[in-house]
């Protein structure tokens, strides 16, 4: 047999053929820097910290009107049946003339024992068409008392009674409901319903530091003073400065009752609960627990499954840290 | 939330966190306008005299209403009144045509809360303008037949809506209103109307009399328009019916008393004017028309001139705040310190000065401080820290004496001359005041000329009617020949030239005929020994003491005869006056009459044989109460004899009277009574007092002549200077003046006040309190000034060498190793004067000298610069930092991290689209 010759090499290729050619190798990529470990813990931790801080600035701006909204609805519906019986006046005793001593025990307080009203029972609704201000009054003034409602300052008397009350209430957070109180003017009128009745306050004017005190007289007199005190500022969410706004009574007032003589500190002006200081403490080494469980469930079970069941449990523990880190915050504000 | 409106929140809530940080620049609070008058207020208006239709132009000025303390006087100044009628007459009430200066409660007072004893509306219904419950009662009082037909079964029912009717109510600081009557019920003699929110008497704190009690003026006002004069203001501790404090507002009420425009049927004398005659004259009414007087001030058109004064009172010194939980530092002892106690104490109790500790300062007599210091009860000593200017001895204990003030006894005096003018400078000396304190002028009361042909009265001498009575007198055998008082003293007008002593016609003006003894305080203290010690150093007086007579004749009081230095002042005159003899029908008079004997006893003589010059003394138990009893214009003597009838209980009552006349449920019963308050113009006490005390409420003291011969007042400066004739006792370090060598400018009354503490056997940390305590009182409390913890007035700075003794003493106890410091070698001024010594005050403050013409009434410190705009109480609000940036700062750190974190994030991935992006704008 003959070996036929090798073509020359101006021999056409082969024929194409149906697989693409390789592609050429791409270019060798920088080695990938893989992102520091350092770097991750620090951008999540100031993550979450930007998270939880602003979450609390929100709650408070947003959320807080909520829940006193809530409150309210709630202390509402457990007034109204005692004022509408018109349950005798109670937290005391009235000695008459003769000498006669009547003591009366309202009956949302456990019968037969002589006590004071609590901090946080309601005590009385508190209107103001000028500003459509109407509010359930709570018994107490502390920062805790204060996120239900406006409340009463414990060692002055009820409105309505002989004497001077001051109701103090917050202008900023927790629905602000007196934060329109610097604009009332004189001879506006100011209605509180109580056990005893239904009370007319005419607005004597709103005072601030410096300003002279209200005459005493008429309350020496045997006349009632309504004071109502919050705080203003530069802007809403920058409240400041105590400011007063002095009402009087238009006709009667019921006879002064017993009332405790000394408040504890976090029931003053301005005051924050220092004993909101425990709940809080607790509530954040509650969060830091789920935070670690949290950890933990996600290198064990997986990514959907963390979220399903954490998210929830963060949120509940996130809301009980930021409601007694409000407490923290000043009464009035 | 859209993409699109992302960026739009964000911007919202970064300008929300941005602008009011901007926004937060600060307005400055404008600066309160601070005014540098002399007077701290001053109002002109025109009153118009509703009566006449004549219109005044009328000032008031006073010269301080801010930061006043309890029984503070301040100068007020009237001009431009109408000008008063029977300005002569005995009493400030008597006066036509007044000014009533009242303190009133609120910073707009009614009738009812202004406190005046003077409260039925009866004259004042009678004005035009009267308000209808004053027209209601004045029309029933024009009724002239008709007993006034207030409704009632019984008569105390009708006395009641009578008295409801008349009175106007005063209410008190408690809601109290007082009718403010004297009426007793008839039934039982209890008042008329007691209720819980209404009585028929006046307020407790008030006396009867309405006028000790109350600082109500009558003011005269002279022909040309003006007056000017000391008003006392009270705070809750001593008027408590009034109740101001610094926290409840007060003010001073000047209502002027003119014509009242009268109605058409009202009585005669309300429009007939003043029926005392002008002032000028000696003649004088004692019944003056009501309708110009005091009891108008409630009438409509008078109310309506009021001038209101806004004060201010400052937070009581004594009231420290019961929950100031600190550990207190107790010390007792001498009422030199007193007043500088109080003060520090305040700066202590409000925190002027920081410490961990709080000091406590009881008041007591030196005697019995430094005997509690050295005995023990049980384990401790009754005390661990005194004041005293003796040094402690016979202490089981080391000591160290600090010094801590340097002050002295001062005789303070409220005397009015024969003018009616306050007198502001006497001088003393040691003699006269031999003759004040040793009960040797005489009590009696018939003047010489009187007793010739008369026989002394013994008590047993028969006496049947009145011609034999009058062969008789009363008098103490041993006075007879001395004169009769201070002022009626040769010695006394000697020494004080100056003094108006003497009416027009050359009489001895009324008011000072009476002995009056000087208010002196009966507790053993250093503070009468040093006085006594002054008394007996001087040669005429040590003289006088022992019998000699003196110029003109009069003699020691022989029960006081050689009596020596002592430091418990005791009265031992023991004369009883002999009473006068019974009439016979004595029991069934009513006033129990006795023949007429000059100068014979009453009938508290006869049953209670107290020595008539004890009854005439005027005794206290502290120095702060000789002086307050200048304020209240009476000491504590008792010369007039009251009778009470009280009821007898039934079963002790007797069956039938015993004489004609005899009530048988009743009994009369006598008592030793006090005279009434001296009246404004008539007034002529002495006091011995501290010179810080007599400072404090604005008291004159007395010039005390030194060995020099030269009278000094305790000004500021006198009381350093005296310490050139200081005495050092080696072991303490303590001194005494020396008082047969001070001379010059220096006070001879000069005392120095020293902290005495146990130098072993305390605790480290209470050793270190009082170390701390000793300090301060000797350096920044020695620093003159109107603040809390400056030097009050009437202390002179300690030299520094007793600032340095202090300061020893101090570490002395601190260490507790029962060091007993040295003394000073160069003695108490051995480094020379203190530095700084407080201005020189106007001897005694101004009734009549306006602030133009000489330095202002007050107290001028070093910054008397504080002078501010009248003061009423005022708002105290709160700032809180945390409620102004809570929010904001919350925002602003959660945009932080935020941006910390989205930051890390991108310089940690360089492949992140941000940093591509960037990369891409840079190469471009």
């Amino acid at each position: 047999m003959t070996v036929q010759a090798s073509p020359p090499a101006e021999a056409v290729p082969a024929v194409e053929e149906a697989v693409a050619p390789p592609p050429p190798p791409a270019p060798p990529a920088p080695p990938a820097r893989p992102e520091s470990f350092a770097a991750k813990v620090v951008t999540r931790v100031f993550a979450l910290l930007a998270a939880g801080v602003l979450g609390f600035a929100g709650y408070l701006v947003l959320l807080t009107p909520l829940e006193q909204d809530a409150n309210q609805d709630v202390l509402y519906s457990e007034l109204r049946g005692p004022i509408a019986e018109a349950v005798p006046p109670y937290a005391g005793r009235e000695e008459s003339e003769d000498g006669i001593i009547s003591r009366a025990v309202p009956p949302i307080y456990a019968d037969g024992e002589d006590t004071l009203i609590p901090a946080g029972a309601p005590i009385a609704v508190l209107e103001i068409p000028a500003i459509e201000l109407r509010q359930v009054v709570v018994e107490g003034t502390s920062s805790d008392d204060l996120t239900a409602g406006p409340g009463h300052r414990r060692d002055t008397v009820l409105p309505g009674q002989q004497g001077v009350s001051l109701v103090y209430g917050r202008a900023a957070t927790f629905g602000a409901p007196f934060a329109d109180l610097p604009h009332l003017r004189r001879g506006q009128a100011i209605t509180v319903v109580t056990f005893q009745g239904e009370f007319t306050y005419r607005v004597e004017g709103v005072r601030r530091d410096g300003d002279p005190l209200p005459d005493i007289e008429p309350v020496t007199e045997g006349g009632s003073r309504l004071t109502l005190v919050t705080v203003e500022g530069g802007n809403p969410l920058q409240p400041e400065r105590t400011v007063f706004v002095d009402a009087l009574l238009d006709g009667e007032p019921q006879p002064a009752a017993e009332r405790p003589g000394l408040i504890p500190p976090e029931e003053q002006s301005l005051a924050s609960d220092r004993p909101a200081l425990l709940p809080f403490v607790l509530w954040t080494q509650a969060l830091v627990v789920v935070a670690v469980a949290l950890a933990w469930a996600r290198v064990r079970w997986g990514r959907w499954e963390t979220h399903l069941v954490g998210v929830p449990v963060v949120l509940a523990v996130l809301w009980y840290v930021y409601e007694a880190a409000a407490r923290l915050l000043p009464n009035l504000a | 939330m859209g993409r699109r409106n992302g960026p739009a929140r964000l911007g919202l809530v970064l300008l929300l966190a941005v602008a009011p940080v901007a926004g937060a620049a600060v307005l400055p609070d404008a600066a309160p306008a601070h005014a540098q008058a002399d007077w701290a207020f001053e109002q002109s208006k025109d009153i118009t005299n509703q009566g006449t239709g004549e219109v005044l132009p009328a000032t008031v000025r006073v010269n301080r209403i801010a930061d006043l303390f309890d029984r503070q006087q301040v100068a007020i100044e009237l001009e431009g009144f109408k000008a008063s009628h029977n300005t002569n007459a005995s009493q400030e009430v008597l006066i036509e045509y007044p000014v009533v200066v009242m303190q009133c409660r609120g910073t707009e007072p009614t009738r009812e809360t202004c406190l005046n004893r003077y409260r039925g509306r009866w004259y004042s219904g009678f004005d035009t303008a009267a308000p209808p419950e004053q027209r209601a009662v004045s029309d029933l009082q024009s009724r002239p037949t008709e007993p006034r037909p207030y409704p009632g079964d019984t008569q105390d029912e009708q006395v009641r809506n009578m008295i409801r009717a008349e009175q106007e109510p005063f209410v008190a600081a408690d809601g109290v209103r007082y009718l403010w009557s004297g009426r007793e019920s008839t039934e039982d003699g209890g008042p008329l109307i007691n209720t819980p929110t209404l009585k028929s008497f006046a307020p407790t704190d008030v006396t009867w009399t309405g006028a000790s009690r109350i600082a109500t003026r009558s003011v005269p006002i002279r022909p040309d328009g003006g007056n000017e004069f000391l008003f006392e203001l009270r705070q809750q501790a001593s008027q408590p019916s009034l109740g101001c404090t610094d926290t409840v507002a007060c003010s001073i009420v000047v209502v002027p008393i003119m014509d009242l425009p009268c109605v058409e049927d009202a009585r005669d004398d309300c429009s007939e004017g003043p029926s005392g005659p002008e002032p000028g004259g000696p003649n004088f009414t004692n019944n003056p028309n009501e309708f110009v007087g005091i009891h108008t001030w409630l009438a409509e058109s008078n109310w309506g001139n009021r001038f209101v004064v806004p004060l201010s009172f400052a937070p009581d010194l004594r009231a420290c705040d019961v929950r100031d939980s600190r550990p207190t530092i107790p010390a007792y002892g001498s009422e030199l310190i007193d007043v500088a106690q109080q003060r520090w104490g305040a700066a202590y109790c409000t925190g002027a000065r920081r410490s961990d500790y709080l000091p406590v300062y009881t008041q007591g007599g030196e005697y019995e401080a430094r005997r509690q210091f050295t005995t023990r009860l049980g384990s401790e000593y009754q005390q661990n820290a005194i004041y005293t200017t003796q040094p402690v001895t016979g202490s089981p204990r080391p000591v160290a004496h600090a010094p801590s003030a340097l002050t002295g006894f001062a005789v303070a005096f409220t005397v009015d001359g024969a003018d009616g003018r306050q007198v502001q400078r006497l001088t003393l000396s040691p003699r006269l005041l031999a003759k004040l304190l040793t009960q040797s002028y005489n009590p009696t009361v018939i003047p010489p000329r009187d007793r010739e042909g008369r026989q002394p009265y013994t008590g047993e001498q028969e006496i049947t009617d009145d011609a034999d009575a009058r062969a008789y007198y009363v008098a103490h055998p041993y006075l007879l020949d001395n004169p009769r008082g201070l002022f009626a003293d040769p010695e006394f007008a000697e020494l004080n030239p100056d003094v108006a002593l003497t009416d027009e016609n050359g009489a001895l003006a009324g008011h000072l005929m009476n002995l009056r003894n000087p208010v002196i305080f009966t507790e053993e203290s250093d503070i009468v020994l040093e006085l006594f010690r002054y008394i007996t150093s001087d040669p005429a007086a040590r003289a006088w003491l022992d019998g000699r007579p003196d110029r003109w004749g009069m003699r020691v009081n022989p029960a006081w005869r050689g009596t020596a230095a002592t430091q418990l002042y005791t009265l031992l005159d023991t004369w009883v006056r002999t009473p006068a003899p019974r009439k016979p029908n004595w029991l069934e008079t009513a006033d129990h009459n006795r023949y007429f004997v000059y100068g014979g006893g009453d009938t508290c003589d006869e049953f209670f044989a107290t020595p008539y010059l004890t009854r005439l003394a005027n005794i206290t138990d502290s120095a702060e109460s000789s002086a307050t009893s200048l304020l209240d214009r009476r000491g504590s003597a008792t010369p007039a004899c009251a009778s009470d009838s009280v009821p007898i209980p039934e079963d002790e009552q007797a069956d039938e009277p015993q004489f004609p006349g005899d009530n048988v449920t009743r009994d009369v019963v006598f008592e030793e009574v006090e005279n009434n308050p001296d009246e404004y113009g008539q007034r002529a006490l002495l006091a011995i007092t501290t010179v810080a005390h007599a400072a404090l409420y604005e008291l004159p003291t007395a010039r005390l002549v030194n060995s020099a011969g030269r009278p000094v007042a305790p000004t500021p400066g006198t009381m350093v200077a005296a310490l050139n004739a200081a005495v050092q006792d080696p072991t303490s370090g303590t001194v005494r003046v020396d008082h047969r060598r001070v001379a010059g400018g220096a006070y001879p009354g000069t005392m120095v006040a020293y902290t005495a503490a146990p130098t072993s056997g305390l605790d480290r940390t209470t050793a270190a309190r009082y170390a701390d305590l000793i300090e301060f009182m000797a350096t920044d409390g020695q620093t003159p000034g109107d603040t809390l913890a400056d030097l009050p007035p009437g202390y002179d700075p300690l030299p520094p060498a007793m600032v340095r003794q202090a300061l020893d003493a101090a570490a002395a106890v601190r260490e507790q190793q029962g060091r007993v410091p040295v003394p000073p070698a160069g003695g108490p001024l051995g480094d020379g004067p203190p530095d700084a010594l407080p201005a020189a005050q106007e001897p005694g403050p101004g009734s009549g000298v306006p602030p133009e013409t000489t330095t202002s009434p007050q107290d001028t410190g070093p910054e008397s610069a504080e002078e501010e705009v009248a003061q009423v109480a005022r708002t105290e609000g709160e700032e809180s930092w945390l409620a102004r940036w809570a929010i904001p700062l919350l925002i602003g750190f959660g945009l932080l991290a935020a941006l910390v974190a989205f930051g890390t994030q991108v310089a940690s991935r360089p492949d992140h689209p941000l940093r591509r992006a960037l990369a891409g704008l840079v190469r471009r």
